[in-house]
């Protein structure tokens, strides 16, 4: 009966929030390449992808796309209603010169179109897709900086910003016996919401015209939301003697939001031959370093002559994660399927598809925990427009994006030891739809 | 983040003492602007612009990346004791975009970026309990960072049209304390930063060859936040506690308008005047009670107040051509007045008092023939001067410095 509870619970409340760029990527060329770009990027995309790839083009980029990533997550085969993650992903790459010294500006901004940031903690008992429940739906931006070393050599550091609460809200006044809502407090309050960032860095070698190799590092991050309150004041019913008289109430918690691996990205981008273009990136990610995905309540109080009456439990402790690390491989291909033109006019079509496997860093959930998450399989499909010639007004080509993804979690199942459980034995899966459109310019 | 230490110990030691508010609104942005008192926006071509009037991004000349920092200190008394408030240190960081379009749209169009970062913080929610005094617009008003992104457009040799906006965030949610399903008390929580954006636009017109006016108009900014708290600890406590409702509003800014005119009587010279009209008697109380049970809040009764400004900018060539490269200085000076648009009396505790702003600066500017290392070096410095109000008083300084550099 728990169990059910527990699960309904979960399908009431589970809310997609993965960290929208690692999960689903950048822009609407890379994902069509299953993100397999660092080696790639040269444009707005190189802001998350590679930085280094900002200051391989000598014109100034704006990139636009949109996209929307559509779960279907299934835990013992009831669909959990998880939240589609969509939004704009805009970004600028301005190269530029400081003397002989090649350099380039970027900057991106990941915008979801529902809110910017979401963050929630539930219950540890709680299931949840562990991937896309703690690493939370929030924009993302991003600005970095790039330079050639030598000829072919590039070099780019950036920073990624994202947020975390902390402080304290503090009342006084007098807490309504019988009818709460009859209590008459008031508010001070001392909140940060404080800025929290992580590095990047990469470095990109194009060894020879179509062959370029680059090694990426981003850095870990832990998100952790401090928040108290506190009350000050009665107890008692307006116009009668307090029942308890400058008691006071308060409680703090600590929560852990989110939590991003440090990630290392070796990648090659070759051109095998005129048409094919083929991009290969392997992605190291440290997992077993990740938390415990609870919150932490201490409680304290005084509330005179009823002090003897109030038992709070001791603090819930937690058994680790134990999670573990994991190699991703990701493998784009794109073929220019089309090459033409009347005049000045040109247009060139791609094709391209892509295909990633990321294994589960979770361990079975045998225990209380249940932090469900699976393997995932993610399969590619896109086409890309190259339009030059469009006139005057645009000299420079424009670039036409639109990318189709699948991610697919194959059923896993998670046996508990204990057999009275309260959520018990659960089999998690499921499918993620991501499409986008994107439109790439140079100026 | 890098922290420009060195220049933050030479600011430590031109200023003077702490601050904290909303920024733009406050000082201005970048270091021309705060140089000029607040002036610009019939003349700024560069990332000020984007919140001074976007409509001057349009004259942008090139494409420029400028990075920056900015320290506030206040040293205030509020009844007669000092009110210690904690210095601001903040990044700026701005670019300019000419869109090179060609055809009709040839040297027409330009966007601009403007980001401002308090180190460490994205947004500060502070305030004391409604019955005590505090100093409601250079206390209360929070650390908070401003996105500022804006598009300029010539739409005739002598005239042009801008458009922008300021990103701030507001924060709502639930935070719901309770028995977990071994008994153990856990929190469960679920917030959200939701997007509030107010509109900039602009017209800037070259009435003259020594006259340029413009007008912008500067869209009310608020970050407010509304959590619930939630207690379900019935079986723990001997009382019931109420749902509490945490809700204010972290950092406001009115609506306002800027009039304003850029006289160049000689090449070398400008004189801005400018008026702001700022719509201050839209001030909400910056806190809500928690429970419905306690007393209502008294209104702020702020009003409407207009700033007048006045500026000078001298630019001097210096060796004109040395080694191929082209040097200018500029002196800058301004002052404002900022009127106080909160009442007084002696049983507000919403305070404020007016401010004389008196502001100056520098900036050495350089650039190469053939397209080489061309930027500029640009410092302000400004300090408020509080008059009108017995219960507020004291001084507020503040300095900043940027690189901008062409790309």
């Amino acid at each position: 009966m728990t169990a059910r509870v527990l699960l309904f619970l979960a399908l009431l409340s589970s809310v997609a929030r993965a960290n929208p760029l690692d999960a689903f990527g950048f822009g609407a060329r890379a994902p069509a390449l299953a993100n397999a770009a660092s080696a790639l990027a040269d444009d707005a995309s190189a802001n998350y992808y590679n930085p280094a790839g900002l200051v391989r083009g000598s014109d100034l980029r704006i990139d636009v796309a949109y996209r929307a990533a559509v779960p279907h997550l299934r835990l013992n085969g009831r669909d959990l209603g998880v939240d589609d993650s969509r939004g704009f992903a805009v970004g600028l790459a301005a190269p530029g010169r400081l003397g002989p010294v090649r350099f380039a500006f970027g900057a991106s901004l990941w915008l979801p179109d529902q809110r910017l940031t979401r963050v929630r903690s539930i219950s540890f008992d709680q299931p949840r897709f562990v991937y896309y429940d703690n690493r939370t739906q929030r924009l993302v931006l991003s600005a970095n900086l790039a330079l050639q070393i030598v000829r072919g050599l590039y070099v780019g550091v950036g920073l990624t910003f994202m947020s975390r609460t902390t402080g304290t809200v503090y009342l006084k006044g007098n807490i309504a016996v019988g009818n709460p809502d009859e209590s008459a407090l008031v508010t001070s309050i001392d909140v940060d919401l404080i800025a929290i960032r992580y590095p990047q860095a990469g470095l990109l070698w194009e060894i020879r015209r179509g062959l370029a190799v680059s090694v990426v590092y981003r850095h870990s991050f832990l998100l952790r939301s401090d928040q108290a309150f506190r009350i000050d004041g009665n107890v008692g019913s307006e116009g009668a003697p307090p029942i308890v008289e400058n008691g006071y109430f308060a409680a703090k918690t600590s929560t852990n939001d989110l939590f991003q691996p440090w990630q290392l990205t070796a990648g090659v981008a070759a051109q095998l031959l005129r048409p094919l273009l083929v991009t290969f990136d392997l992605t190291f990610a440290r997992w077993s370093e990740f938390p415990v995905p609870a919150s932490s309540l201490e409680l304290t109080l005084d509330v005179k002559q009823f002090n003897d009456r109030v038992k709070l439990p001791p603090p819930r402790q937690y058994p680790p994660s134990r999670f573990h690390d994991i190699v991703t491989p990701r493998l784009g291909v794109e073929v220019r399927a089309y090459e033409g033109g009347r005049g000045h006019r040109r247009l060139a079509v791609d094709v391209r598809g892509g295909y990633a496997y990321e294994p589960t860093p979770v361990p079975e959930q045998i225990g209380p925990a249940s932090l469900a998450d699976n393997d995932k399989h993610t399969f590619s499909l896109g086409l890309g427009l190259d339009l030059l010639g469009l006139g005057p007004v645009l000299p420079k080509p424009l670039s036409l994006d639109a990318f189709v993804a699948t991610t697919w979690l194959p059923d896993r199942a998670h046996r508990k030891l204990d057999p009275l459980d309260r959520v018990g034995d659960f089999v998690s899966g499921g499918v993620i739809v991501n499409a986008g459109l994107g439109l790439r310019t140079r100026f | 983040m890098t922290r420009i230490t060195a220049l933050a110990v030479l600011v430590a030691t031109l200023v003077a003492a702490p601050a904290r508010a909303s920024l733009p609104d406050l000082i201005g942005i970048g270091t021309r602007s705060p140089a000029l008192a607040g002036l610009g926006a019939a003349d700024s071509d560069d990332w000020e612009a984007t919140w001074l009037n976007p409509a001057g991004l349009a004259h942008a000349p090139r494409r420029r990346l400028t990075i920056g920092y900015v320290a506030v200190r206040q040293r205030l008394r509020l009844d007669g004791a000092p009110r210690p408030i904690e210095p601001t240190d903040g990044l700026f960081i701005g670019a300019t975009l000419p869109l090179p379009f060609g055809g009709a749209l040839r040297d027409r169009l330009a966007i601009g970026l403007g980001f401002y970062y308090p180190f460490g913080v994205i947004n500060r929610a502070r305030d004391a309990f409604p019955d005590r005094p505090r100093l409601a617009l250079l206390d209360d008003r929070t650390q908070v960072v401003s996105i500022l992104v804006s598009l300029g457009v010539r739409v005739h040799r002598r005239v042009s049209l801008g458009i922008g906006v300021l990103a701030l965030a507001a924060l709502t949610g639930e935070i719901r304390i309770a028995q977990d399903a071994t008994g153990a008390t856990t929190t469960i929580s679920e917030q959200q930063l939701v997007t509030s954006f107010a509109p900039v636009a602009g017209l800037r017109i070259e009435a003259a060859r020594w006259l340029t006016v413009g007008v912008a108009l500067r869209g009310e900014s608020r970050s407010s936040y509304d959590i619930k708290i939630k207690a379900d600890l019935a079986d723990l406590l001997p009382f019931t506690l109420p749902v509490l409702r945490i809700a204010g509003v972290a950092q406001y800014d009115p609506l306002q308008m800027a009039f304003e005119g850029s006289f160049r009587p000689t090449p070398w010279l400008r004189a801005l005047v400018g008026l702001t009209w700022k719509h201050w008697s839209a001030y909400p109380n910056p806190i809500e009670n928690a429970t419905d049970g306690a007393a209502p809040l008294p209104s702020p009764e702020f009003h409407d107040t207009v700033v007048p400004r006045a500026g000078l900018e001298a630019r001097l060539p210096l060796d004109g051509r040395h080694r191929g490269r082209l040097l200018a200085l500029t002196l800058r000076g301004g002052y404002a007045f900022e009127w106080t648009p909160a009442p007084t009396g002696p049983t507000r505790t919403l305070l404020d008092a007016s401010r004389h702003v008196v502001a100056g600066g520098l900036g050495l500017s350089w650039s190469t023939r053939r397209g080489g290392f061309s930027g500029s070096l640009d410092l302000f410095g400004q300090a408020h001067f509080l008059d009108g109000d017995a219960r507020a008083t004291g001084r507020m300084n503040a300095f900043g410095a940027t690189l901008g550099l062409d790309l």
